[in-house]
């Protein structure tokens, strides 16, 4: 499989918090979901991909080439949209076109126009008059307007309310059927993620614990419903997270395929039931087992 | 870097137009059609208003701030280094086009050698003295951002605006050190040598402020 990204023993250090040697690639034409809670290294990831800041050791590669040497070539095919938005606040999304177009080797100006009117973005209206939603959507349309191969996204629709937030996620997830892109979206909410990523990678504690398909990655994790008698216990002892309720008991498995014919007379009498289980729950149980 | 320059021109404009506009006619006319056409304490008054253009450095570097306007550009396809020898360029051009304009100034009052080529490099060497300034000031802007270091922009330029009286009481006229004596220095090439001197610190000061921005990303 080819990788657009790459990253080698990627370090960042800070006084509280240690990006430790991250060694992630990112499948070329896909989607990847990063997905951590807040203060995972998310965030530093990305900056780090995209040379904001400096790294503490090991590299980057993005389309084969060096993100620091190649940092111009590599950030002319790249749609990056942050968790805050910066612009020159007193211009306008018009003013802000014409000045990015000149830095892109590829700036299709008629597509950025198509994707203001799209997300409804007034052309002269100051930017600092924009909502906070507003500054999203331009910040896409700046980021898609290039003829970006890799786009990212970091926690994009943070902050913003749930009609956005979807609007905003149906866009990506049209978009990128549609054009054939890789794209790299960082979240903390699994749901976004859940609804357009190919594969999941999770980040806990500034270390990657987890970087999957999330085809493979749901069909793996189940939630098994089970009452004592019902379950070896040497199948209870692999579960995670088991909980006893007034009827019975559940635990997560993160190997489902290895015990399902173990399961199956039970699931067969109706006295185990299998549940799929969300991103959310996946997050919950390594944080916890973390 | 052209287009980097036209989105920074605007204070650095500005600033040495209106320093012009308002600051040559501050001279009266008795003394411009005096015996000494160009009377040397000419240069000398006008030359340390230079100082002013400090003053665009500092409202640019504020609307930056307060645009995240780094933040902004360092997303784009743009090398660091060409956005701090953007703004070193402007900050050239701001001296230059006030330099300048006292140059045509003086040019327009006399054509003597006498007077024309020592108040012109009096003015010169200002300017040349003002990139270096401005140019170790953006190397604290780089290094501390603009937020922690932009009060002592505002420091040095009242510092630097007001220098010349404190310096005219306390050091000249104590040692009975007369304009026409000063001016004496810019007869020689010495005003030559320090000018180029300056240029080529203001370009080294531009190649180690390229240098702490992007240290300033750790």
């Amino acid at each position: 499989m080819e990788h657009i990204l790459e990253t080698n023993k990627l370090r960042k250090e800070y006084p509280e918090f240690v990006l430790d040697d991250i060694d992630w690639k990112v499948p070329k034409g896909y989607v990847m979901g990063l997905i951590g809670p807040n203060g995972a290294g998310k965030t530093t990831t990305i900056k780090l991909i995209m040379n904001l800041i400096k790294a503490d050791g090991g590299y980057v590669k993005v389309f084969g080439f060096d993100n620091i040497q190649d940092e111009k070539q590599i950030k002319n095919k790249i749609g990056y949209v942050g968790e805050e938005q910066y612009f020159y606040e007193h211009q306008s999304a018009k003013w802000t076109g014409e000045f990015v177009s000149h830095f892109y080797d590829k700036w299709d100006k008629a597509r950025y126009q198509s994707l203001l009117e799209q997300f409804e973005i007034p052309l002269k209206k100051r930017i600092r008059k924009f909502s906070k939603g507003m500054k999203v959507k331009l910040s896409l349309a700046i980021a898609l307007s290039h003829n970006p191969e890799l786009i990212m996204l970091d926690e994009p629709t943070s902050g913003l309310d749930p009609i956005i937030r979807r609007d905003v996620i149906d866009f990506l997830k049209t978009f990128t059927e549609e054009n054939d892109k890789t794209v790299i979206l960082s979240s903390h909410i699994t749901d976004d993620i859940s609804r357009i990523s190919d594969y999941i990678t999770y980040m806990i504690n500034g270390r990657i614990v987890m970087n999957e398909s999330k085809d493979e990655l749901l069909s793996d994790w189940k939630k098994i419903h089970f009452t004592p008698e019902s379950l070896d216990k040497s199948i209870i002892d692999k579960l995670e997270r088991v909980e006893s309720q007034m009827f019975g008991s559940s635990g997560l498995t993160k190997n489902y395929l290895a015990i399902r014919d173990a399961l199956a007379p039970g699931v067969a009498s109706g006295d185990i039931k299998v549940e799929s289980v969300g991103l959310d729950d996946i997050l919950i149980a390594l944080v916890k087992g973390d | 870097m052209l287009r980097l320059m036209k989105k920074f021109s605007f204070w650095y404009i500005l600033y040495p137009v209106l320093l012009l506009v308002f600051g040559l006619p501050m001279f009266n006319h008795d003394r411009l059609t005096g015996p000494d056409p160009l009377s040397l304490s000419f240069a000398i008054y006008l030359a340390p208003m230079i100082w002013l253009v400090l003053g665009a450095m500092w409202s640019h570097e504020q609307m930056e701030s307060k645009a995240n306007g780094y933040a902004f550009l360092r997303i784009l396809p743009i090398e660091p280094a060409l956005i701090v020898k953007a703004k070193f360029a402007m900050l050239f051009v701001a001296v230059a086009i006030y330099v300048a304009g006292c140059c045509i100034a003086f040019a327009f009052v006399s054509t003597n050698p006498e007077y024309l080529i020592p108040s012109s490099a009096y003015v010169i060497v200002y300017g040349a003295i003002c990139l270096v300034v401005a140019a170790l000031l953006y190397l604290g802007i780089f290094r501390h951002g603009f937020s922690r270091f932009g009060k002592y922009i505002l420091i040095a330029w009242v510092v630097l605006l007001t220098s010349p009286i404190p310096i005219r009481i306390l050091i000249l006229k104590p040692r009975g050190i007369s304009d026409s004596e000063i001016m004496q220095f810019f007869r020689g090439p010495y005003w030559i040598i320090g000018t180029t001197a300056c240029l080529m610190g203001y370009y080294l000061l531009m190649k180690l402020a390229v240098k702490k921005l992007y240290e300033r990303h750790a």
